[in-house]
């Protein structure tokens, strides 16, 4: 007991939240003092920092050389950002004594960065900036910020503001350019490549130029509404070609959509971890660049990629598919200009097989052929939009000169095609391609992979609402319950986590028959040190003992919009972990002095072991059930409360454990634990003449 | 507290030019009873008479004219002559033998003859399902919508609207539930009959006793078998009212006059349905409508003018009628009144003439330049504009001055407002950037002053996502077919369509194939979700129809009263109908567009509502909205030239119509509160004080303000349009309680009069007396100067207060001159 009197106070217990980090991002080789706000951060203790998807697993190359909670809800710390680090974005988190935060956004750049000097609300305000700056600024309701541009010589300007995508969604940026005589230069809202975020370029003759950044609803946000502004020379082209690279083997891309870098060649080797058959997104991170001392409009040599030191790289990446099928491009057009039909003879669908091409010619369908045997299931991904090529996909798969087996568009919130298809005769298939709108241009880019259906085995956490985060927090001498759903998994799987810190555990759970769903108990010794951890999964065959990965796809939504659907979504392919500190209370779970037969239900006692200051209501449910046993929710706030099990007449009778678990909400949060397993006994209803006593 | 008595004073001595004082300018030109109008002829009606059987009645109608050109009835005082073809009583003719000859009638010396032909008249003519029991079924009201004409009814008896389907109506009168409702061998003892006599409970009432026409044709057609002659019956292709023009007077004894209806069927028939016809007027107070020995009879009551509407089996026909009261009889067009040179002044004045209605005298200056700026741009003019227009000596600074108002950005804005409510734009039914970019792009489109007809075309062949090409969200608006057709109807065209989707509409043009025909245009516009989930993707799908309600069947796509459209392979149908819509040729389009910028500068249009197109509903001055029409093809479909033209107009100058003016004569200027969007800048602009919306721009003006901004709740009370529909019913100018109670005690007009950088503490501090501060809050919130009995009242109420209680005093002026109606009205 006497360690509970060592506790915090309660309003500082909780998991702690994070609302947004400033700045949003640091020059590679600089060290910058970066403010995260939230609530529960009192105990801040470390800064987690993951690289971004499709940026491969390297070194995030961020030190944390201080650290400080200023208060509850503000942690000062002082980055170190190592002069090599790769540019693009990072995923931060951070961990308190009781636990981890959600996700934030923070970006290494490669231009300095300057902050935003008010007032400079109308053009004669405006500040002053360079070329190849990044300006941090905000804009409260109403505001309109002014920036001027002074260019000495002619060149050719690009504009990038990241608002929605710092991961705040306070604001939805619009960005407009005007000469010195108030002529328009440039005015941008949505575009492709940025979303919701404005990109521009103009070729900006001698002279001063002013850039007006505003919420397109003139909204902001009352302490502001912070977006970034990139300006410099940097190029911005919004394709490669091809689309597609092989992991870990050198490719050479040409970068489409700047006219500056078009033609020029690039070399890239996209890092292994992005192969989706290693665990990877099958993406990768792309950051178009000029190398150092080569101006714009250079002759074009081939220049190796991902050169750690280039001053002009793009600040968003192009994505790449990483793929290793045989790639079949696109032939020179025929003399009617309508099919681009390969000069390759068709390749069987079983190996796999992509083709590349481009929607060039008004109402343009392109065919790609291929061959396939009855009975074959064939998985068809069309890849257009996904990579921020302007095609919105139509794809129709037939036998040639048959009707459509599968027309095929959106799915969910994808305008890319991906579906899957059953052969129903030996032959020659092929995949019709066009635009939905009629669209057409150079940049109308796609790619369509075709390859026997697979099983791909795969995973993701279930946060206990929706709007929790996934981290897994698990208090000393305590246990903390996880539930992964799966896919593609098979019945009697054997899976575990890998990565625990000392003095945790966890069992090895078996997917049961008709189950998808994965429940994990971690356990923490009272002796554990707070730390985090990044788990992954593994699993192994029922009967074997050769473990192997088990991806984890685990959507973090940044941001939502429209009755809270996500819109700005990342990955993370581990599980975010901490031991935090011991918690004001302990429960446990009574086993049942009766069994539960079939049909009744029956009052599971569950008791509190508390700190003296640890009052207040403890919400109880259990982690999970078994088919056909449902377990009720009770309100615990004092030492004792019962939840009612019940179970159906399909109940499965045997002993099945249950895992309860207890929420204590603090002013600005939660935490919570999970109970030592608890047996109950189901038993048929009539192995029993009357009600055992105690049900109901 | 305010004191209210120092306010209630303020506000009686303000506004002296009221608008109860304008209308005083239109004295009462009321004769004082001179000798009666001598008749200076007679005319018989119809033309001509043909009696084909021994039922057939028709009407004579004997009608005199006066010497000052109006008409009475003297039917009954007439004499007749019919050579013994006929025997007329009671202004009914009965042939007594078969031939041709003529009808005399002599009145006061004056006579008058018709053509007269009886045939076949010792035959009884049958009873017709199609001709007799529909219209009659009709005429008592049996089939109307509030009765068995209801889309599911009464009491499980279902009538078409009006007969439009006589087949259903056959089945459901002589065929359903085993033809109860019709008894062949006892046919007094027809249900139909029984109810309609209310012999047995009917909820509908007595529609005839068993003495009358209606029940003599229907048990004729049950005695007869309750026979269908559909499809063989004749069908009535014109139908016309006599006589064809009408002015009459509101001289006692001779206000009264029937009229004839008749019917011209395809076999050539010409029958006098006058008893069956139902009649309407479009003005109650003008003309009233009796019926009188069953004969329809129009009463006048009033001076002004009216349109009769006559509806008779699926036609309707209408007849202008002029009435003249005592004034009219020392009518003389104003001495001073220039000739009118615009096209708009020689139609209304043409038709004043004829209405023997003196227009209202030009305005002042004062009057105009405020008029000018609230409807141009929707603002007051600045104290500066006012002292500056005032000051010219320059004839041509009116013209000028609309000029200048034109060419400004506002004006395109504020003219842009109209068509963002017609088009719908509003959060609720678009995502809210969806709406702000739609709304941004139509304003974007008067800004850049680009041809009307194009914007329209870009609109309808619109495809793509919502956000890139905000034009498609005219498809987001509304996603079926139907309600799109409806849309596209009613914002383009000013026609309503929506009934004709369940029935044809009998006395309405449009018929259910009209209805589906149209949207069949629509039917293959379809959209999905964008990759932002906020976003829609419009496209026309190369197949999908819309299927015919009655018929089942896929409807082909056809022009509203034109031509079916043959699909071309692979074309989108909107191209074409784009094209169509945007004809020169067109009836609709261009009539819709001029109609409403007359509405927009005259405050009522030609045909008003501006967007409820229809025969019964018809056009003011026909031939000026025809010629407008065509003004604004001519001018390529510049609405600001258009607008500008219109304004340059003796009509447009003219001073404020008396409250008891008929407003269709635009015999002056009618006077309408100030838009809530208008009022609410007029405000700001008196106080100065100008509070920003969260969600609106610098700068922005009420009627600017973005979809999604935060309104004020001003605007809301003072009926800003919901755009819940295209409708401009929508936007209300309707008074209430809550708006009085706002403008008088309403903190937030509190704190803007007593504003420390507002009107009056500016002035103040600058240390102006009270007169220039007079001066200036006149100019300010009325564009003129007060008067010399105002000011010297006002300045007597002012004096010697000084510091707080000064500013009180000013505070107290301002808020009575903020609920005066010279400020919340524009003369």
């Amino acid at each position: 007991m006497a360690l509970f009197s060592l506790h915090p106070p309660l309003a500082a217990q909780v998991w702690p939240k994070t609302s947004f980090v400033r700045p949003h991002g640091a020059l590679r080789g600089s060290v910058v003092e970066v403010h995260i706000h939230g609530t529960g951060l009192g105990t801040a203790r470390e800064l987690c920092f993951a690289m971004a998807p499709g940026h491969g697993q390297q070194d995030h190359g961020i030190e944390v050389t201080s650290l400080q909670a200023r208060n509850d809800s503000l942690v000062v710390a002082t980055l170190a950002l190592a002069a090599d680090a790769a540019p693009g974005l990072r995923l931060l988190r951070v961990r308190t004594d009781h636990g981890l935060s959600g996700v934030e956004l923070f970006r290494v750049g490669t231009r300095a960065r300057v902050p935003e000097r008010e007032k400079n609300d109308s053009a004669a305000e405006a500040q002053d900036i360079d070329l190849d700056t990044c300006v941090d600024a905000s804009l409260s309701s109403g505001d309109v910020d002014y920036f001027a541009l002074r260019v000495v010589e002619a060149t050719s300007v690009r504009l990038e503001v990241f608002g929605v995508r710092l991961g705040d969604g306070a604001i939805d940026p619009r960005l407009a350019v005007h000469d010195e005589a108030g002529g328009g230069v440039a005015e941008a809202d949505d575009c492709l490549l940025g979303r919701m975020d404005p990109i521009v370029r103009f070729d900006a003759q001698p002279g001063r130029y002013t850039i007006a950044v505003r919420d397109s609803a003139w909204r902001g946000a009352a302490q502001g509404a912070d977006y970034e502004l990139h300006v410099g020379g940097f190029p911005r082209p919004s394709l490669t070609w091809p689309l597609a690279v092989e992991a870990g083997k050198a490719c050479r891309l040409q970068l489409l959509g700047d006219p500056e870098v078009e033609g020029r060649g690039y070399v890239f080797t996209a890092p292994t971890a992005c192969d989706a058959t290693q665990g990877g997104t099958g993406y990768a991170a792309f950051y178009p660049f000029v190398p150092m001392g080569v101006q714009m409009g250079f002759a074009p040599p081939f220049f190796a990629a991902a050169s750690r030191t280039e001053a002009r790289v793009a600040p968003s990446p192009l994505y790449v598919r990483v793929s290793s099928l045989e790639t079949i491009y696109e032939a020179a057009k025929g003399a009617a200009g309508t099919d681009a039909v390969t000069s390759v003879a068709p390749r069987s669908a079983q190996a796999g097989i992509a083709f590349e091409g481009c929607l060039a010619t008004p109402d343009e369908r392109d065919h790609m052929h291929f061959t396939a045997k009855k009975g074959e299931r064939l998985r068809v991904q069309v890849f257009a939009r996904r990579l921020r090529s302007p095609v919105d996909a139509v794809a129709i798969v037939r036998k040639r000169g048959r009707p459509p087996l599968v027309v095929a568009d959106d799915v969910g919130t994808s305008l890319d095609p991906d579906f899957e298809c059953s052969i129903a005769e030996d032959g020659e298939h092929e995949i019709e391609i066009f635009d939905r709108l009629g669209s057409f241009g150079p940049l109308h880019r796609y790619r369509v992979e075709v390859e026997p259906r697979r099983a791909e085995a795969s995973a993701r956490i279930l946060a206990a609402g929706r709007d929790e985060d996934h981290a897994v927090n698990v208090a000393r001498a305590a246990r903390m319950g996880l539930r992964i759903t799966t896919s593609g998994v098979p019945a009697g799987t054997r899976c575990r986590l890998v990565g625990l810190p000392p003095k945790c555990s966890s069992e090895v759970v078996t997917l049961e028959r008709g189950q998808s769903v994965l429940d994990f108990v971690v356990a923490a010794d009272a002796d554990a040190a707070l730390a985090s951890a990044s788990l992954e999964l593994e699993m192994a065959a029922k009967g074997s003992d050769a473990w192997k990965p088990l991806p984890l796809q685990q959507p973090v939504e940044l941001v939502r919009v429209q009755n809270n659907q996500p819109y700005l979504t990342t990955m993370e392919s581990r599980i975010p972990f901490a031991v935090t500190a011991q918690l004001p209370f302990q429960i446990e779970a009574v086993k049942p002095l009766q069994a539960l037969t079939r049909g009744t239900s029956l009052a599971l006692s569950v008791r509190a072991v508390r700190d003296k200051r640890a009052g207040g209501n403890l919400r109880l449910r259990a982690l999970s059930a078994p088919p056909g046993i449902v377990v009720g929710t009770a309100t615990l706030s004092g030492d004792a409360a019962t939840l009612e099990v019940r179970a159906s007449e399909g109940a499965a009778l045997g002993e099945p454990r249950l895992h309860i678990v207890a929420r204590r909400y603090g002013r600005n949060g939660h935490y919570e634990l999970t109970s030592a397993p608890v047996v109950v006994t189901v038993v048929e209803a009539a192995k029993t003449d009357a009600k055992p006593e105690g049900t109901r | 507290m305010k004191p209210v008595a120092l306010r209630a004073l303020f506000l009686s001595a303000v506004g002296a030019v009221s608008l109860a004082g304008q209308a005083a300018a239109d004295t009462d030109r009321a004769s004082t009873g001179e000798q009666r109008d001598s008749v200076v002829a007679i005319r018989v009606l119809p033309s001509a008479l043909v009696l084909d059987d021994a039922s057939d009645q028709p009407r004579v109608l004997v009608l005199a004219t006066t010497q000052s050109g109006t008409h009475f009835d003297v039917t009954k005082e007439a004499s007749f002559a019919t050579a013994g073809l006929a025997v007329v009583e009671g202004g009914l003719v009965r042939a007594t033998r078969t031939g041709k000859g003529t009808l005399r009638a002599q009145f006061g010396g004056h006579t008058g003859q018709i053509d007269l032909t009886c045939s076949s008249v010792g035959l009884e003519r049958k009873v017709s399902f199609v001709r007799d029991v529909l219209p009659t079924l009709t005429r008592a009201g049996c089939n109307q919508g509030a009765c068995h004409g209801s889309a599911s009814g009464k009491n499980g008896f279902a009538l078409s609207l009006f007969g439009y389907d006589p087949e259903r109506d056959h089945y459901a009168l002589a065929q359903e539930w085993k033809g109860r409702r019709v008894d062949r061998l006892e046919t007094d003892e027809s249900l139909v009959l029984l109810k309609a006599c209310r012999q047995v409970a009917h909820k509908g009432g007595q529609r005839f006793d068993k003495e009358s026409e209606h029940y003599r044709v229907l048990a004729d057609w049950i005695r007869a078998g309750a026979p269908s002659d559909i499809g063989n019956a004749a069908r009535v292709v014109d139908l016309r009212i006599e006589p064809a023009s009408l002015v009459l007077t509101t001289e006692a004894g001779r206000q009264r006059v029937p009229l004839i209806v008749r019917a011209i069927y395809d076999d050539g028939q010409d029958r006098d349905v006058s008893r069956l016809a139902l009649l309407s007027t479009t003005d109650a107070s003008v003309i009233d409508l009796e019926a009188v020995d069953t004969a329809p009879t129009l009463v006048a009551k009033a001076r002004g003018e009216v349109t009769v509407l006559a509806r008779f089996a699926s036609s309707a026909a209408t007849l202008r009628v002029l009435v003249h009261d005592e004034a009219s009889k020392d009518f003389a067009w104003p001495e001073g009144e220039a000739a009118a040179t615009t096209l708009v002044d020689r139609h209304l004045n043409e038709r004043l003439r004829e209405l023997r209605i003196a227009p209202q005298a030009r305005c002042s200056d004062e009057v105009f330049v405020r008029r000018a700026y609230i409807d141009l741009v929707g603002t007051l003019p600045s104290v500066a504009e006012t002292k500056a227009f005032l000051a010219s000596t320059d004839p041509g600074k009116r013209p000028a001055l609309i000029d200048h108002l034109v060419a400004t950005t506002a004006f395109s804005e504020y003219l842009a407002l109209e068509w963002v409510e017609a088009l719908r734009i509003e959060a609720r039914r678009l995502d809210e950037k969806g709406a702000r970019l739609f709304d941004e792009w139509v304003r974007a489109q008067f800004v850049a002053r680009r041809r009307f007809d194009e914007v329209v075309r870009d609109m309808v062949t619109a495809s793509g996502p919502s956000f890139a090409v905000p034009q498609v969200n005219l498809y987001v608006v509304e996603r079926d077919p139907k309600l799109i057709a409806e849309h596209v109807a009613q914002a383009f065209l000013g026609v309503r369509l929506s009934c004709a989707q369940c029935h044809d509409h009998p006395f309405e043009r449009w018929t259910m194939d009209d209805y589906y025909g149209f949207a069949a245009f629509f039917a293959r516009v379809t959209q999905k979700r964008g990759e932002d989930v906020r976003e829609r993707i419009v496209y026309a799908r190369p197949s999908g129809e819309v299927l015919h309600a009655r018929t089942k069947k896929p409807a082909a796509p056809k022009f509203l009263g034109a031509e079916v459209y043959k699909d071309a392979a692979g074309a989108d149908r909107r191209t074409a109908f784009a094209a169509w819509l945007t004809a020169r040729d067109n009836p609709w389009f261009a009539r819709n567009v001029a109609n409403r910028l007359f509405a927009r500068v005259f405050k009522r249009g030609i045909v008003d509502a501006v967007d409820d197109v229809r025969i019964s509903n018809p056009a003011s001055h026909p031939a000026l909205l025809d010629a407008l029409a065509q003004r604004l093809a001519d001018l390529d479909y510049d609405l600001g030239r258009f607008v500008a033209e219109l304004c340059k107009t003796r009509a447009y100058e003219r001073g404020a119509l008396p409250s008891t003016a008929a407003p269709t004569s635009f015999a002056g200027r009618i006077p309408q509160r100030l838009d809530a969007e208008v009022l609410y800048e007029a405000v700001a602009e008196l106080t100065a004080v100008r509070t920003r919306a969260r969600g609106a721009g610098p700068m922005e003006r009420a009627y600017e303000l973005k979809p999604g901004a935060t309104l004020p709740r001003f605007l809301g009370l003072f009926g800003r349009s919901q755009r819940e529909s295209a409708c401009t019913c929508e936007r209300s100018e309707e008074p209430n309680l809550a708006q009085i109670l706002h403008l008088q005690n309403g903190p937030e007009i509190e704190e803007m009069l007593r504003h420390p950088r507002g009107r009056i503490a500016r002035l103040l501090a600058s240390e102006a007396s009270d007169a220039a501060v007079l001066e200036e809050l006149f100019l300010a919130a009325y564009a003129r100067r007060p008067f010399e009995g105002e000011s010297s009242r006002l300045l007597q109420d002012l004096d010697g207060a000084a510091g707080p209680a000064r500013q009180a005093r000013f505070e107290d002026l301002l808020w009575a001159m903020l609920n005066s109606k010279e400020f919340l009205f524009c003369q």
